[in-house]
């Protein structure tokens, strides 16, 4: 058998992850544009490409089992491993919301809901968590490949800011319900769609903890210190 | 530099000392000897001035008296009573330099006078000038190691100067000359190394240019380009690639770090396994969209990765097809309109009328077919870029084509053989499939000439990497030199276009059949029946790896 490194083992580990974390980051990108432009085909693209993320979850979650079970790694490249188990994690299900808002977007379509759309106009909102979720998603992948904790922190940091932004979302369209009930339906699919957005700032927010502490080795989950 | 010229320094000096040591040893020794002979002398001339008495030479010296037998009879501090001196050195030798029993250096001379020998002793001391030879020892030391001083640093300091200059030249500084050249040979390597800088500098300054002007060009290409090496770091890539990707390359970082389109990374994965790959990639704009072609070749493991706009290309392709498969469709109806009537005619006229006829509704049946394969080209195109593939079961397509083309084989009396094995799958598009083996076939049956025992044989072959089907005829065969040209839009064999007999088809079938198999990234290859006269078409089909 050929000997191989275990740091080109690795390297083929970040890189598949790395891959993961492209996939995700496009299904979400088209996810986002297919519900701001009414575009059913791409919503449709990003629900049949779900099934390559999940394979690529799996792919990866077995080359992490085999290099614990094969190379026993120690220090940084255990970290790195059981990061990559998590990070896995949290990607898949980004995907998954991603998913998620393009069912959303294409009940819209499929329901003439999109009349109610230019009402959107008041909403700054949605379009505002949208951008900051991508933001979040494309630092967290940059954080990712240039083990970079400035911006994981970053990350961290924006996640409040969607929170925020969550809560208003949900607080305008529960009196937009009072003031127009026959506009309810669509009203909760935005609600969801938020929903999935802060969801998916969450899970940026658990791999930019998880990056820092591979690199820090560090755990700042749960504690207060994840703000400074 | 340093080290060795201590190093240098050390050991002359060391060899000269040594050297000049061991000359002041023999040179003392010689002094010594020669002393030794002045006072023997002296001793002699007083014992000869005293005439051998004893009292006059007892007031200088310590003697001893012994007879021939070398028994003592006198001795001035009456001692040595009892020996016997005869056989003592200084009797045989004459002198002796020993230590007497007071442990000083004594010098003994024995002279023999009448019947008796005469001892004389005299305390033994170095004459002083022989200790001050060491006084010189140093000085000669001292001056050497000067002079090697001296010698080291005439001899060391162009080398110093050298290294230095190869010191710089090893940093890139190809400017860097040597200034102080020493002599002789010295003198001689440092010039030559002074020209060869020069012609580096030269070479340097050109190699310099062409790169500068070979980055400015591949910069301003018109196409993106990126070069990846074989562990996966983009080594070169000019800005249009990150227009084109819209996305920051970096160069010296890996690809699917700074390339942020899955389709590409999966493009260049795919690319270090095979040859090339080629992929479209429609990219939307505000108002229009964009097609970039993303091609890579594999050239000895690194990666060449070309962008080129097709857009225009694209549009035009889009159009011909959009022409083509609206003349196509316009053209059905009215000519499903005129074959209708022409068999109205057809039932209604007889005797030569009815053979005019005939003849057009047989042109007017070849022309539906070359406007049905047309569409099918068409067809053929569409699904290459939209049709996802699946896994298929071989053996159920290729029973499908048989149980269609029965009734037509039976009519001309040939037999259909499917030798089947075991079930074999591939990832595939059925629609093509099931045409390219339905068209292999039918052409096996619609050429076929004998009249008995004709068959067409279909058989699989399941590899490892690959799946072979051979379709194999005994009917006229096709000649080597029309191989290839078979597979040629609208070839024929027979030239005679105006053919009306039932063989008569578009000419476009194989051509179809290449297209289809092309896109299950197989080939289909024509060759002759080994056992006996007739044709074998081989459609080889990889294996999907994923």
């Amino acid at each position: 058998m050929k000997k191989i490194h275990l740091d080109e083992i690795i390297e083929g580990l970040r890189k598949n992850l790395i891959q993961m974390a492209t996939i995700i980051k496009e299904s979400l990108d088209y996810s986002i544009k297919s519900f701001f432009e009414g575009n059913k085909n791409l919503a449709e693209t990003v629900i049949k490409n779900d099934s390559i993320a999940d394979s690529m979850e799996n792919k990866l979650d077995e080359e992490a089992l085999a290099i614990f079970a094969l190379q026993q790694p120690i220090a940084i490249d255990l970290r790195f491993v059981v990061m990559v188990l998590k990070i896995n994690n949290d990607l898949e299900r980004i995907g998954d919301l991603a998913v998620n808002i393009s069912e959303r977007t294409i009940d819209l379509i499929d329901n003439k809901y999109y009349n109610y759309y230019d009402q959107l106009i008041n909403f700054a909102e949605i379009n505002y968590i949208s951008k900051v979720c991508r933001d979040m998603v494309d630092l967290s992948i940059d954080a990712l490949i240039n083990k970079d904790v400035k911006k994981a922190r970053e990350v961290i940091k924006k996640d409040l800011i969607v929170d925020s932004y969550n809560k208003s979302i949900i607080l305008k369209c529960i009196s937009e319900i009072k003031n127009n009930p026959e506009s309810t339906e669509f009203f909760i699919n935005i609600i969801t769609i938020s929903k999935s957005l802060e969801r998916i700032a969450d899970h940026t927010t658990n791999i930019s903890e998880d990056i820092i502490y591979m690199v820090e080795g560090e755990n700042i989950k749960h504690s207060e210190k994840k703000f400074e | 530099m340093k080290k060795i010229k201590i190093g240098l320094y050390i050991s002359l000096l060391i060899v000269i000392s040594l050297s000049i040591i061991g000359f002041y040893f023999k040179i003392k020794d010689e002094v010594k000897k020669e002393y030794i002979k002045k006072e023997i002398e002296n001793i002699e001339r007083e014992l000869i001035i005293s005439n051998g008495n004893k009292d006059i030479l007892e007031k200088f010296y310590k003697i001893t008296i012994f007879d021939e037998d070398g028994i003592v009879t006198y001795d001035s501090l009456n001692e040595n009573k009892g020996e016997n001196f005869l056989y003592k050195e200084e009797t045989t030798k004459g002198f002796s330099l020993k230590k007497d029993a007071d442990n000083i250096e004594t010098l003994y001379v024995v002279k023999k006078k009448n019947k008796e020998y005469i001892r004389i002793a005299k305390r033994f001391e170095y004459p002083s000038n022989i200790f001050s030879l060491i006084e010189y020892l140093i000085f000669a030391i001292v001056l050497g190691g000067l002079v090697i001083a001296l010698f080291t640093e005439t001899t060391f300091t162009p080398i110093s100067y050298i290294i230095n200059f190869t010191k710089e030249i090893e940093k890139g500084n190809y400017k860097a000359r040597i200034t102080y050249f020493g002599e002789k040979d010295i003198e001689f390597i440092a010039k030559t190394l002074n020209h060869m800088a020069e012609a580096i500098d030269k070479r340097d300054e050109e190699l310099k240019n062409r790169t500068k002007m070979l980055t400015e060009f591949i910069k301003n290409l018109p196409i993106g380009i990126a070069l990846i090496d074989r562990h996966g770091k983009i080594v070169m890539c000019n800005p249009i690639l990150e227009i084109m990707t819209n996305s920051n390359i970096t160069e010296n970082k890996y690809y699917y770090e700074t390339i942020r389109n899955s389709k590409i990374i999966e493009l260049i994965n795919l690319s270090f396994e095979k040859k090339s790959v080629n992929l479209k990639i429609p990219v939307e704009t505000n108002e229009d969209f964009i097609i970039y072609n993303f091609a890579t070749y594999n050239v000895d493991g690194n990666i060449i990765l070309i962008a080129s706009d097709i857009t225009e290309e694209e549009k035009l392709s889009r159009l011909k097809s959009r022409f083509i498969s609206d003349v196509t469709h316009e053209f059905k109806t009215p000519l499903s309109i005129i074959l209708g009537y022409t068999e109205i005619l057809n039932e209604r006229v007889s005797g030569e009328e009815k053979y005019y006829v005939n003849r057009i509704k047989l042109n007017i049946e070849r022309l539906n077919e070359i406007i049905s394969d047309l569409v099918k080209i068409e067809k053929i195109e569409d699904l290459n870029l939209f049709a996802s593939k699946k896994e298929l079961v071989i053996n159920d397509i290729i029973k499908l084509v048989i149980k269609d083309l029965s009734s037509f084989a039976e009519r001309k009396n040939i037999k259909l053989i499917f030798e089947e094995k075991k079930e074999a799958k591939i990832d595939g598009i059925e629609e093509l499939l099931y045409y390219s083996f339905y068209n292999i076939v039918e052409n096996g049956i619609k050429y076929h000439d004998k009249k008995e025992n004709g068959y067409v044989r279909i058989n699989i072959e399941d590899n490892e990497e690959t799946l072979n089907i051979y379709i194999t005829d005994n009917g006229p065969g096709i000649p080597p030199n029309e191989r290839l040209n078979i597979f040629r839009r609208f070839y024929r064999i027979n030239k005679n276009r105006t053919r009306d007999d039932e063989n008569g088809g578009s000419g476009l079938g194989l051509s179809i059949v290449r297209e289809a198999i092309k896109i299950h990234e197989g080939k289909v290859i024509c060759e002759e029946n080994k056992y006996e006269n007739g044709s074998c078409f081989i459609i080889t089909l990889p294996k999907n790896r994923r």
